[in-house]
């Protein structure tokens, strides 16, 4: 569990969802920004291995985090994924953004963590019913964001996604919480476009019901209480 | 336009993917199907919740253990024996032919004669006092000169014939 004082801002950026898509389909098209840094580190250069790990650790880790639920398992997997990354960096051969092959690695690492954990033990969740009824006791009185509704608010969020499928989880985290567009996650999950943009629209779906504590509609939170009581016949 | 071949378009039409002409074909069932605005309405603020969510700071020192990762990375490949397998197969290789080149040209000792043997065993009155058996494991000894040792031997030696 991480502390309140971990939790510091709200999303990746002040770039809308759009301007992110199109910020990421022109990386495709254009050269990967992260390409010379990337040759630096094959010729040996060790400190800009370091760059792109400075660059892209809050989105790995977090990613994780939401994958896993648990900050030791992600901070696992988020190093694992840089070190299995420098390793197979001669590999890479830019047929896709580092980005989205860095987030190929990081997906199939926290998939292997979390199969190694269900081996492991079985985890005793406790049912989002009994917890969503806490959250509306502490969400009532939410009139400004704050650490603490802040870390309420990525619980519910987490625990909401913990109950899509795996390939559910993947495609709405990539897409809403990591900002990624359609055509890097169809890269990243290597499925096509058409299979990515029905896995987002059901993974919506259900999480509609999941997602009923954060009825707040902005993302500052100061904006009136909205209901999510809307359903899909 | 039915509500299911309307629903795969709302995803697009969220991301402005759509054509013009489905656009036009899409807005028009949007205005007379309250389903479908119901089913925009939830895709449009189920992304917004979760792209609200906080994003938490990764633990003090992350890159650092990252980097001091990769530098014990390093060491341990020293280790890895399947690396050195491969590396050290061309200096195997040129050991293994040394080798044999070396043995190739060394002399095979001789074989040690009887009279060598019977010499550095013989007291003064020129008896024989070397057990016969005891040259069951010395080297050199051919199979000729432990035949004759026994034959000769002391007829107290329990190897002597």
């Amino acid at each position: 569990m991480a502390l309140v004082s971990d939790v510091v801002e709200t999303g990746y950026g002040s770039l809308t969802g759009d301007q992110r898509d199109q910020q990421g389909s022109c990386r495709d098209r254009a050269v990967d920004p992260d390409r010379v840094l990337v040759d630096q580190v094959v010729t040996g250069d060790l400190g800009a291995f370091e760059t792109l790990v400075q660059r892209y650790q809050v989105r790995i880790f977090n990613y994780a985090l939401t994958m896993l639920r648990d900050t030791g398992e992600a901070e696992d997997v988020a190093q694992e994924t840089f070190i299995r990354a420098y390793r197979s960096l001669r590999r890479f051969r830019g047929e896709s953004s580092f980005k989205t092959w860095l987030y190929a690695i990081a997906t199939n690492t926290a998939r292997t963590a979390r199969d190694r954990r269900g081996r492991r033990q079985r985890m005793e969740e406790q049912s989002l019913d009994d917890y969503t009824g806490t959250l509306n006791d502490h969400l009532t009185p939410i009139v400004a964001p704050t650490a603490e509704t802040a870390l309420i608010t990525r619980e519910v969020i987490d625990r909401a996604l913990a109950n899509l499928s795996d390939n559910l989880r993947v495609a709405v985290v990539l897409r809403d919480v990591q900002g990624l567009d359609y055509r890097e996650i169809a890269k990243v999950t290597g499925v096509p476009i058409g299979t990515v943009e029905s896995r987002i629209f059901r993974a919506r779906q259900q999480l509609r019901t999941l997602l009923q504590p954060l009825r707040s509609g902005g993302r500052s939170g100061n904006e009136p209480m909205q209901e999510m009581n809307h359903a899909v016949r | 336009m039915l509500c299911d071949e309307v629903r795969p378009m709302l995803i697009r039409h969220l991301e402005g993917r759509l054509r013009a002409d489905e656009e036009q074909c899409f807005e028009r069932h949007l205005e007379q199907c309250n389903m479908c605005q119901e089913a925009l309405e939830i895709q449009q603020r189920v992304a917004e919740v979760l792209s609200s969510r906080p994003v938490v700071r990764t633990p003090l020192g992350f890159s650092d253990r990252v980097m001091a990762n990769l530098s014990v990375q390093g060491w341990l490949a020293v280790l890895d024996w399947r690396a050195w397998t491969f590396r050290l197969a061309p200096v195997a290789a040129g050991l293994t032919v040394v080798a044999v080149l070396g043995f190739g040209s060394t002399e095979v000792e001789s074989p040690i004669e009887l009279s060598e043997v019977v010499a550095e065993w013989t007291i003064d009155d020129n008896s024989v006092v070397l057990p016969a058996f005891s040259l069951l494991w010395q080297e050199g000894v051919t199979s000729d000169t432990l035949l004759e040792v026994v034959l000769t031997a002391d007829p107290e030696d329990p190897l002597s014939y």
